[in-house]
């Protein structure tokens, strides 16, 4: 047995031993049972069809036509486990899948060939392979009680469905999402995990309990889609993921589709780069932050850097305004039409009110009363009919550098803001002097974690509920946040 | 009637070709008579046992044909200035024997003569005779109305003619208790509803077959297809009888092709027309000739990897035309030969029209706002330019073996091709208001059905009569590389390429059937009685196609998006695996069986003189086979469906006297769900996705009728009816979310038990020349149907949660209107033969379009059109005449709205436009234009 399997234990101690550092402690170590579930997978030939049980660490499986965990069935990837899925294939999960990957021991889902990045900065999208579509992803019906996935990369999803295995509802030639989760009583859990390339939404969250924190994301969605797109029924918390050249929104909420219960989605301390730049439809979507339709949450110390839209509270069809909270958001642009979008305009309409509290405050608008949240939230018959007029942003072109620890701002040598795709040799932490440190609040009464999922078993909750921290963005100068 | 005092000579001149030569007796008496005092002639020319006046007859003076009338639609004639003295008129009616008849005018006394005429009895085919040229008159019409043993309303060749429209869709119209559904694209009528019963309750019938449609899922046929010309009548039967096919709840459209005539004829039309809408505005072509008619999948096999070069581009350049006049032409040829043992008839017809419309739509979203509020996605400016080339042939052979064998062969073939431009230019009310999207679509939609039938009618003992029919029919539709190019605009970016589509489709639907009816005609109580027993198999297979591409725009250099400038210009490319494959499985391709078998027996019998009873019962067995190409683990691959019905019927008509009915009419009956219904599917639609349903029954009614009918003279009519259904499991469309939490779709379920009762009235009547045609219905439907509805937990709460709940609505049935009504003013003057008709249609406001969520069904507006059409004899020796028909004289603009309170859609708030009322959302306004047409018509 391995001893990567211990990790997971190790990395709860050395959290706890951060946050308890005060007082010198004893060290105890046991030794923790690795998890296992049903027999162990083979991995002798290539999977097909029904699939169950553990997949064990340090092997590598091959997805070579598609598989299915049915319903009452469970799939669970030890630490350290690669799968390589072929061409146009699809895991389909109407049970449990776990992924249970560890810091030291990530867990990888990819194409069965090897694809090499291509980050260089302004790399054309039209021939990077990130956008190939190989492979159409973790596709969950709405049987599927849990998918969770800790450690966990997954790459260059986004490939049309075939002709012999089609989910419910779909036809042979359409695209399908990095990642589909679709039950209202179901939980979704990621974490301290990786998505890299697919043609659309990432993570299509058409209904469920989630938990997805930590996170890193880069390039998704080829000329649309969002990261994180959640519709209605969907509760829970989106924190401390890094995002870096989505196509659109990377955090979306919206309230389509009317389950019983409504959308509520707490987006904080998040940091999102050159965000919203791959949209061939310029309807104006949004670049970072959208809630629309219905949805209600709260948004909070998130960081956005040099993205076409700032947090986009929808006008129509209307978000659930009277329910939505935000603050103390970090904006930066170092151009003129970034900074002019920070509370969107045309053609992105919305109505978002301007904070005191944002970095920067933009204190003309804030003593505008066009622009006070009595005036944009007017309900006529349930709609917000007022609409963010367009200002001059331009004051704050390049104010206020957040100095990450290794990414050049202004952007220099980069010709266009959307040529920042991928995290590639970039590090987006905060220097020590950074102007966003310790701008955000922690305040609970302002925002905490929803807490959503209902995960009983202990060997599967989430890992940590990181709580709002006081530094923009999802690193934390204290170390907590994201772990990537 | 009284016989007047006259000295009546009749001589049978079918009989003694020759003309009767006492002329010199009567001239010498006229020339010798010196008198100038002229009197008046005049009475009516009637049937001597119906009664019943004969449109057209001719009275002439043997001596000086230019005293002479025609019968006009009362029956009367009129003659003045008759000189005293003794004459001779001649009177003559085609089917009846001629006249002779002497008058003797005495100074300038008034003459009152009414003229009764004896059908031409002939023991060889008496049917014949009835049924020559007669056949497609008004007066044929209304006597099969009245001695039909059920329910049924008859519009005749000779209204077609006369009426304002050229296919059988708008003819459908005029018959009470129909409302007809127009296509958006050109305003023409295409789908009939019958006393408030949606199509999918109704069946068509060519000739009393029933015939199979093109329609991708459905079983109705679309009306359109049907060159009105070539029909002899059409019928419209409400109640039926266990001899028919039971499966029409609404009604049954039976359309009766024209007979072989008695002797040669030839008849030829042609005409010229215009729309209004292209002096104002261009037609929008694009090249019908580069469309590819099959996908790359279809040329190069499933496996074949698409390339952008595979897919035309021609069919996206739209050029602005002034379009050539609409040409309408048809020409018929018909005899008999071997001692008119056999008779031939072929008619062809070819319409070649251009027409649009001009449409404002504003589109609804998928989910309202909170409070179950309308929302808007775009609102769009469509203008539509449509071109249908209708084709109809038509032939029948009808061979009489002898007195008592008759075989026929009829063949029809019938074709609607279609060439659709869209041009939209949407404006976004909801993700970035105001940005700009065009779009440019073309669409081919080709449609073909075809019957054959050979029938035999036998009498094979003395009163047992035997008949059958062998029935091949085909219906193709194909819609090949249909294609939307767009691009996207705000008021900061300029128009960007979007994602294309190409798709193709195309379905065949084929029928092989035989039906086989014995009857035995025995006279009981003194009266002919008939018990009638029989079946019918058919075999049904129906094949669909579907294969859709998806394209994407290659981003410009340095961009990721590419501008737009024109479609030469656009490049694209497919993104993703599998996606140059097209969509080789997918959810609109099916394949259906289904077999029919059917059995009836029924009994009728005339009990005291006066009252007619017909009852029986039908059973129908329907065994219904799918099979899809989805693969093993899609739920639902394949299917069967079998199910019985025992169908009885029973039709009361008590005479109470020689021109009045009572009748009463129960009858049992299905409606089948449509084909891909029952296929458990999802595929997307315009606002929801659609999914199948496997568990879909068949609606099952109880219908009862009852009618009061006055047949005062032939071509006058007053009927009065009452009519009311029970419907269990009416089959709508209901929100539902099954496919996963979000996606909401659109599902054919089975709604409890709806209710459909009303009032029919119809009056036509005559005064001298001038004559009208009214009728009236009153329907109301109710249904009770499941409705979402999306608002606060507690409205008052602000802060409480939105939610989605479900409740009870009770409706009308959808294509419901609660008022129908139809006025047509005649002139007719047989003297100079010339007719004009004014046509007004009223069509009530009624449920288009039922919308899953609480109160926010579109319904469209109360609508009247005004039509116009006239026919000129140019002259009789040869007869031609020439005719015209104005259609939609008002340019009358359908309208739909959603009837809740529009607070924030007025001008002020969001700014909706078309908006006018504070009470009603305006969501659909088209405008089609007025159509001219004016031809001539030759007949030998």
């Amino acid at each position: 047995m391995k001893t990567k399997n211990f990790t997971v234990g190790i990395l709860a101690l050395m959290a706890g031993s951060i946050f308890t550092s005060c007082s010198k402690t004893d060290i105890t170590k046991i030794s923790i049972p690795p998890v296992v579930i049903g027999q162990a997978v083979s991995d002798a030939s290539p999977l097909s069809g029904s699939i169950n049980g553990t997949m064990l660490s340090g092997k590598t499986y091959t997805v070579g036509d598609n598989v299915t965990i049915n319903a009452g069935d469970t799939l669970l990837l030890q630490p350290g486990v690669t799968l390589k899925v072929s061409r146009g294939k699809t895991i389909m999960v109407k049970g449990v899948f776990i992924s249970l990957g560890t810091k030291t021991s990530p867990n990888y889902i990819g194409p069965d060939k090897t694809f090499t990045k291509t980050d260089a900065v302004g790399y054309p999208a039209a021939k990077d392979s990130a956008y190939i579509g190989y492979w159409t992803g973790i596709f969950c019906e709405p049987s599927c009680t849990l998918l969770e996935l800790k450690w966990t990369h997954i790459e260059y999803t986004g490939g049309a469905f075939g002709s012999s295995f089609l989910p419910t509802g779909y036809n042979s030639g359409d695209n399908a999402f990095g990642i589909q989760f679709q039950n209202a009583n179901g939980d979704f859990i990621m974490e301290d995990s990786w998505m890299y390339g697919c043609i659309d939404d990432a993570a299509r969250i058409t209904s469920g309990r989630i938990h997805i924190m930590r996170n890193t994301l880069e390039k998704c969605g080829y000329i649309s889609g969002d990261g994180f797109n959640s519709k209605s029924g969907t509760v829970g918390d989106m924190a401390y993921n890094l995002f870096v050249g989505g196509a659109t929104n990377s955090t979306k909420a919206s309230n389509k589709g009317g389950v019983g219960s409504q959308t509520n989605v707490n987006m904080y301390n998040n940091t999102y780069i050159s965000g919203g730049y791959r949209q061939s439809d310029p309807t104006g979507r949004g670049g970072s932050i959208g809630y629309e339709e219905g949805a209600r949450g709260k948004a909070f110390n998130n960081l956005i850097v040099n993205c076409r839209v700032g947090v986009r509270i929808h006008n129509n069809p209307a978000a659930d305004v009277a329910n939505i909270s935000y603050g103390y958001n970090y904006s930066y642009g170092d151009s003129v039409s970034v900074m002019n979008m920070v509370y969107p305009t045309g053609p992105t309409t919305s109505v978002t009110v301007p904070q005191p509290t944002d970095i920067p405050a933009y204190t003309s608008l804030l003593s505008n009363p066009n622009y006070q949240k009595a005036y944009l939230y007017t309900l006529v018959g349930n709609e917000c009919p007022n609409i963010v007029t367009p200002y001059d942003g331009s004051a704050y072109v390049k104010i206020g550098n957040p100095m990450f620890v290794n990414f050049p701002l202004p952007m220099t040598g980069i010709k266009l803001l959307s040529d920042v795709s991928a995290v590639g040799s970039f590090n987006f932490r905060l220097q020590s002097g950074s102007p966003a440190i310790g701008k955000g609040t922690a305040d609970a009464s302002k925002i905490a974690p929803l807490n959503a999922t209902r995960v009983t078993n202990p060997k599967f909750l989430p890992t940590e509920i990181t709580s709002p921290g006081v530094d923009m963005g999802c690193y934390q100068s204290n170390g907590t946040g994201n772990q990537h | 009637m009284n016989e007047c005092n006259y000295s009546i000579k009749t001589t049978d001149m079918i009989l003694s070709k020759t003309h009767p030569f006492k002329v010199s007796l009567f001239l010498l008496f006229l020339v010798l008579n010196t008198q100038i005092d002229a009197a008046i002639l005049k009475g009516h020319i009637l049937d001597s046992k119906t009664q019943e006046p004969l449109i057209g007859a001719i009275i002439i003076d043997k001596f000086n044909e230019n005293i002479n009338d025609e019968a006009k639609l009362d029956g009367t004639y009129f003659i003045n200035k008759i000189k005293p003295g003794k004459h001779l008129f001649s009177i003559q009616y085609v089917g009846y024997i001629k006249q002779e008849k002497e008058v003797y005018v005495s100074g300038n006394k008034d003459v009152v003569l009414d003229i009764l005429m004896e059908p031409r009895k002939n023991a060889l085919a008496e049917v014949q005779i009835v049924g020559k040229l007669d056949k497609e008159s008004s007066d044929y019409a209304r006597s099969s109305e009245k001695k039909a043993d059920n329910l049924l309303n008859i519009i005749s060749a000779k209204s077609i003619q006369l009426s304002p429209d050229i296919t059988v869709a708008n003819v459908l119209q005029r018959i009470s208790g129909v409302t007809v559904q127009k296509t958006a694209n050109s305003g023409e009528g295409q789908y009939a509803i019958i006393r408030g019963m949606d199509k999918r309750y109704n069946y068509t019938l060519i000739n009393g077959i029933k015939i199979p449609s093109p329609d991708d899922k459905n079983r109705y046929v679309p009306m359109d297809i049907f060159p009105a010309e070539l029909i002899s009548r059409i019928e419209i039967i409400k109640a039926l009888t266990p001899d028919m096919e039971g499966d029409a709840i609404g009604g049954v459209m039976n359309l009766v092709m024209k007979d072989a005539p008695d002797k040669l004829l030839i008849s030829v039309n042609g005409a010229l027309g215009y729309n209004q809408l292209f002096f104002n505005r261009p037609f929008y072509q694009f090249n019908t000739q580069v469309v590819n008619q099959k996908s790359p999948a279809e040329l190069y096999g499933a496996n074949y990897a698409a390339k952008p070069s595979d897919f035309t581009i021609g069919n996206l350049k739209f050029n602005p035309i002034q379009p050539f006049p609409n040409l309408n032409g048809g020409i018929s040829i018909g005899d008999r030969f071997f001692n008119k043992k056999l008779g031939v008839i072929l008619g062809v017809s070819n319409q070649n029209t251009y027409s649009g419309s001009d449409a404002f739509v504003a589109v609804p979203r998928a989910q309202p706002n909170p409070g179950t509020l309308p929302g808007f996605e775009t609102m769009e400016i469509r203008t539509y330019s449509t071109q249908q080339n209708r084709l109809g042939i038509h032939n029948k052979f009808d061979f009489e073996i002898n007195q008592f064998n008759k075989i026929s062969l009829y063949n029809a073939y019938f074709e609607l091709n279609k060439y659709i431009s869209r041009h939209s230019v949407e404006t976004s009310l909801s993700t970035g208001v105001g940005n700009v999207i065009t779009k440019d679509r073309s669409q081919t939609e080709l449609e073909r059905i075809y019957n054959s039938t050979l029938q035999g009618d036998h009498e094979i003992l003395r009163n047992i009569f035997f008949d059958w029919s062998a029935v091949y029919s085909k219906a193709w539709a194909n819609y090949p590389d249909e294609v939307e190019l767009q691009s996207n605009s705000t008021i900061i970016d300029k128009p960007t390429l979007q994602s294309i589509t190409h798709k193709w489709r195309h379905n065949t639907d084929q029928d092989i059937a035989g039906y086989l009816n014995l009857s035995w005609k025995p006279e009981l109580f003194h009266h002919s009685a008939e018990i009638k027993i029989g079946g019918l198999f058919r075999h049904k297979t129906r094949n669909n196609y579907y294969n859709e591409y998806k394209l994407d725009p290659i981003p410009d250099p340095n961009s990721n998006t590419q501008l737009f400038t024109t479609i030469e210009n656009a490049r694209f490319a497919f993104t993703g695996y599998n996606s140059n494959l097209g969509s080789p499985v997918n959810q609109n391709d099916y394949n259906v069986t289904e077999d029919v078998g059917a059995f009836y027996g029924q009994f009728k019998i005339i009990i005291l003189n006066k009252l007619n009873v017909l009852t029986g019962l039908r059973i129908e067995n329907t065994d219904l086979a799918y099979s899809t190409p989805m693969p093993e683990s899609f739920l639902g691959k394949s299917g069967i469906q079998t199910y019985t019905d025992i169908l009885p019927s029973i039709h009361f008509k008590y005479a109470l006297n020689e021109n009045q009915n009572l009748r009463l009419s129960y009858f049992s009956s299905i409606t089948r769900p449509g084909f891909f219904e029952v296929i458990p599917y999802e595929i997307s639609g315009e606002t929801f996705d659609l999914k199948g349903n496997p568990y879909l029954k068949r609606s099952k009614a109880q219908n009862l009728d009852f009618r009061y009918e006055l047949f005062p003279r032939a071509s006058e009519q007053i009927l009065a009816g009452f009519f009311y259904k029970s419907i269990k499991d009416p089959i709508e469309y209901g929100l539902v979310r099954e496919k996963g939490p979000t996606e909401m779709q659109l599902k054919p379920q089975n709604f409890g038990t709806a209710t459909n009762f009303g009032i029919e009235l119809v009056f036509n009547k005559y005064f001298g020349n001038f004559g009208i045609s009214a009728n009236y219905t009153y329907t109301k439907s109710s249904i009770t149907t499941y409705k979402k509805t999306y608002q606060r937990v507690n409205p008052n709460d602000l802060t409480s949660d939105i939610t989605t709940d479900s409740v009870k609505v009770t409706r009308p049935m959808q294509g419901q209107a609660d008022h129908i009504g139809n006025l047509s003013l005649l002139y007719k003057n047989q003297k100079i033969g010339f007719d004009v008709q004014l046509s007004v249609v009223y069509t009530g406001q009624y449920i288009s379009q039922v919308s899953g969520w609480q109160g926010l069904d579109y319904w469209s507006m109360p609508n009247t059109t005004f039509d116009l059409s006239f026919e000129k004899m140019l002259s009789k020796k040869i007869n031609l005449s020439i005719f015209g028909k104005a259609r939609n004289l008002l340019n009358a603009a359908s309208i739909t709205r959603i009837l809740k309170p529009n607070d924030y859609y007025l001008p002020g708030n969001l700014q909706l436009p078309q908006q006018d009322s504070p009470n009603s959302i305006n969501v659909q306004k088209e405008q089609y234009g007025q159509n001219f047409l004016i031809g001539f018509r030759y007949s030998l």
